[in-house]
């Protein structure tokens, strides 16, 4: 843009500076010579008239001397052939007087010449006699002009006497000519192109009576003569250079001018646009420097005075109100994080409280300190104006917002809504702080009574059955009893038993459902663990005539990190379940592994599961296809216990058949360490 | 040898009672945590057995008192509060050993006399009745001086009978040693599955008796 801009106002000055100055100077070298040179012609023509005129009156006058020569008395004389001497020095006299080359005659009727200013014509015989008409005249014979006038007898007026001739040399015209270095003026006969000077003459077709004509050196103006020089011009010729000197100075002076003025335009166009682009520059350097560090705090230092001096001054003005607005929003934005890393640090401390009235104390504190403004709470319901804050929290129990208490400001109205919110902020967290103190409460003290639910249970039930397993052993290990009696407390041992493994199962589900189900994870070594159990319940299968296979890759090692007892809890279920429920066949553990996943399978050729009853298996007390008048057949938790558990220590069990008398396999999924 | 069980629940502290008595320990009987103060302030005893759960009091507390004040009398923690029941929380605070509620007889004497460090001056590693000789510390059986291979269930099993012979053991009680502190009341029945194999092992069916269907005994 810089370039550009500058290089198009370069050019404009310049144009603007130098097509005046071209147009003017082709005028001057091409047309103005023709001007001036018609302008020279004209003066020439005025010139040449008043010469003509000039040789007109000087040739009358010559006529007229002429004239009144013939008449002058002593002129009878010449009748008597003895020519008053007094005659012939009159007009020796008369032609010193009227030139050089002249001659007077006086000539008899007879064509004599009686007298002669030219002494040597005496007596010979007018050569031009027959052009003398009756009358008084003249004629022109070559160079010369004849001027005649009769002579009549003083005596006798009609008897001529002779004549008076003058014969009159056009050179004796010179006077009326110039010859000059610069100009110079000849008479040239149109017939016989003679021509009466010593330099150059020109050949010049005379048809019209006078004009102009423009030769390499000279400019030539002619004009004819008047009577009797008809076939004779006045030619003048002027020296061209000489017309046109001025111009040629004047030329010659802008030529050197030229290359100064050339400089100046050049220099001011310079000039002026520097003066006009270096400031845009400068500016636009300006700009850009603000917005790459915006720094608009910079005040632009613009060397320019007009527009572009106005510019800049409306700039820095812009900038100035740019940069006090962003100053004020930069204030705004410090004072609203200094709110808000206040908010952040009475959060921060509120949160710490753990119970309502600290709570509150703290919050009061914190704003006092932040803000060196006193606050004050205030449990009264009515408090209700402009420069208190109430608050209200959750009741949990009845699911609404409940009073709890304001907030009151002491110093009066709050001054803005940035003020306002932050003292809603702290409210609102106050107010989320107190629920939360009081979901805590709530959920801890729920917590422990169930807790404390399932332990008392726990200890309900099994301080009863301790007496009773205590008393039923001692009795039946220590006492001789009768049979009857033997038979009777062995039933209540049993019973109780099956009571102990309920109150386990119960309390079980119990914990697991209140989420204080325990879970200690160790590194279990899956196969061993599984060997251990297959073992341990083999004798029930063997005793049923079952057959019972535990399948596994040599190769395989099952490493899990888990809960071992739960995990052995789980399998003793599905395995005695699996014995339970099979009367002939069958059961199969096999362990798979791939991906990292073990899968056990523990597969049956027992009653099978129904659609149906897949789909109730595993809620509690739903004991399959089965009354509970078989105390042997188990609680009906088992299959829901194993689930539960599963679940809680992250392992799948999944359990599938392809409905009654088909079988059953339970597929549990865990993963290797 | 003196004992004293700290215990709420009447029948059973009466029932302990008698137990311990028959196996002729002299036993006070305190029902609560003051009682128990009274008692420890003017006795001394070999033995406390100590309920958790005291109708005034808290029998942790009790437990950490004593340790505190430099009791060191073993004590043996029982609870029926499977809930809170921590082995390590309790030995932590000073019990020698933790028996959940209910326990068998058995069991509790066994931990008792194993407390009382009585097992290895009364009773050598060998114990032979009839012709059935067991080695604890070796685990060899020989059954008419002819060696027998047993699983470890079956020794256990067969280690209980010989150290308490005259004494009829329930189904409950011999499933309760060899599944310590499981659920095992599906498996109950493997008792009898593991005795007919322990009797054909032993070539001997009338060693172990059947007593009318709800327990064993051998006869001294």
């Amino acid at each position: 843009m810089r370039k550009t801009l500058k290089r198009r106002l370069l050019l404009i000055l310049l144009s603007i500076g130098l097509l005046p100055y071209l147009i003017f100077l082709i005028y001057i070298l091409f047309l103005s010579e023709n001007k001036i040179l018609k302008k020279t012609v004209n003066e020439q023509f005025l010139q040449i008239n008043s010469t003509t005129n000039l040789i007109q009156t000087h040739l009358k006058s010559i006529e007229k001397e002429v004239k009144f020569l013939s008449t002058i008395d002593i002129l009878n004389d010449l009748l008597a052939e003895d020519l008053d001497r007094r005659i012939l020095k009159l007009i020796e006299k008369k032609a010193v007087d009227l030139g050089t080359q002249l001659t007077f005659y006086v000539i008899d009727t007879g064509y004599n010449i009686v007298a002669s200013s030219d002494k040597e014509n005496i007596s010979k015989l007018f050569k031009n006699a027959t052009s003398l008409k009756n009358d008084d005249g003249n004629f022109v014979d070559d160079e010369y002009i004849y001027y005649y006038s009769k002579i009549f007898s003083s005596f006798d007026k009609d008897k001529i006497l002779g004549f008076m001739i003058l014969k009159y040399s056009l050179r004796n015209l010179k006077q009326y000519l110039i010859s000059n270095a610069t100009a110079y003026s000849y008479l040239q006969n149109k017939q016989s192109f003679l021509a009466l000077t010593d330099r150059k003459m020109f050949n010049i077709n005379f048809s019209k009576n006078n004009g102009s004509k423009f030769e390499d050196e000279y400019l030539i103006v002619y004009n004819n003569l008047p009577e009797p020089l008809n076939n004779w011009y006045l030619v003048y010729a002027v020296d061209k250079n000489v017309a046109l000197a001025f111009l040629h100075d004047f030329i010659y002076l802008i030529l050197f001018l030229f290359p100064f003025l050339i400089f100046g335009i050049i220099y001011a166009s310079f000039k002026y646009s520097k003066q006009v682009v270096v400031p845009i520059v400068e500016l636009n350097d300006a700009i850009n420097h603000i917005v790459k560090t915006q720094d608009y705090s910079q005040v632009l230092k613009i060397d320019a005075r007009y527009e572009i001096g106005r510019l800049g001054f409306s700039f820095n003005e812009m900038i100035g109100l740019t940069s006090s607005v962003l100053k004020e929003l930069e204030n705004e934005n410090r004072l609203r994080l200094e709110r808000f890393i206040r908010l952040v640090e009475i959060f921060n401390y509120i949160i710490q409280a753990e119970n309502e009235e600290t709570c509150v104390s703290m919050t009061i504190e914190k704003i006092s300190t932040f803000t060196n403004k006193e606050v004050l709470f205030s449990d009264n319901e009515s408090i209700e104006n402009e420069n208190s804050i109430q608050l209200y929290v959750s009741d949990f129990e009845h699911r609404k917002k409940v009073f709890f208490g304001s907030l009151v400001l002491e110093h009066g109205r709050l001054k803005d809504a940035s003020e306002k919110d932050f003292y809603y902020s702290i409210a609102t967290m106050l107010t989320l702080q107190i629920d939360r103190i009081r979901l805590i409460k709530k959920t801890v003290s729920e917590s422990n009574a169930k807790s404390s639910f399932i332990s008392g249970m726990s200890h309900e039930l099994r301080t009863p059955l301790n007496a009773i397993l205590g008393s039923t052993q001692y009795l039946l290990s220590y006492n001789d009893l009768s049979e009857d009696n033997q038979d009777m407390i062995a039933n209540i041992e049993t019973s109780a038993h099956y009571l102990l493994g309920m109150v386990n199962n119960i309390l079980d589900i119990a914990m697991i459902e209140a989420g204080k189900f325990k879970i200690e994870k160790e590194d279990i070594e899956l196969l061993g663990l599984l060997e251990d159990l297959y073992l341990m319940i083999k004798p029930l299968a063997d005793e049923k005539g079952l057959e019972f296979i535990f399948k596994y890759s040599d190769s395989m090692k099952a490493k899990i990190f888990n809960d071992k007892k739960t995990i052995q809890q789980i399998i003793i279920n599905l395995l005695s379940n699996a014995i339970k429920f099979t009367k002939v066949g069958t059961i199969e553990i096999n362990v798979t592994k791939s991906n990292k996943k073990i899968k056990i399978s523990i597969k049956d050729t027992g009653i099978g599961i129904s659609a149906n009853e897949l789909e109730h298996l595993f809620q509690d007390f739903s004991q399959l296809n089965s009354s509970l008048s078989d105390i042997s057949k188990g609680s009906g938790l088992g299959l829901s216990l194993s689930s539960k558990m599963a679940k809680e220590i992250g392992i799948t069990l999944k359990l599938v058949s392809d409905g009654l008398g088909s079988g059953s396999e339970a597929i549990l999924v865990l993963q290797e360490v | 040898m003196d004992l004293l069980v700290v215990e709420d629940d009447e029948i059973t502290s009466a029932q302990l009672y008698k137990l311990l008595s028959h196996e002729k320990y002299i036993t006070d009987i305190a029902d609560g945590y003051i009682s128990a103060k009274n008692f420890l302030s003017n006795n001394s005893y070999a033995l406390i057995l100590l309920d958790w759960n005291l109708g005034d009091g808290d029998g942790l507390d009790l437990l950490r008192e004593l340790r505190n004040d430099y009791i060191s009398t073993p004590i043996l923690m029982l609870s029926a509060n499977i809930a809170i029941d921590d082995k390590v929380k309790v030995l932590d605070a000073g019990a020698d050993d933790y028996l959940c509620k209910p326990y068998s007889n058995i069991e509790l004497l066994a931990r008792i006399r194993a407390l009382l460090r009585r097992e290895n001056k009364n009773k050598s590693a060998k114990i032979v009745i009839d012709e059935i000789e067991l080695d604890s510390i070796t685990k060899d059986i020989f059954s008419n001086k002819e060696q027998v291979n047993l699983t470890h269930t079956e020794f256990d099993l067969l280690e209980l009978f010989m150290q308490n012979p005259n004494i009829v053991l329930t189904r409950y009680q011999l499933s309760e040693h060899i599944n310590k502190g499981m659920n095992n009341i599906g498996i109950s029945n493997v008792i009898d599955v593991h005795i007919k194999n322990l009797r054909n092992k032993l070539n001997n069916k009338k060693f172990i008796k059947n007593v009318r269907g709800f327990g064993y005994t051998i006869k001294k």
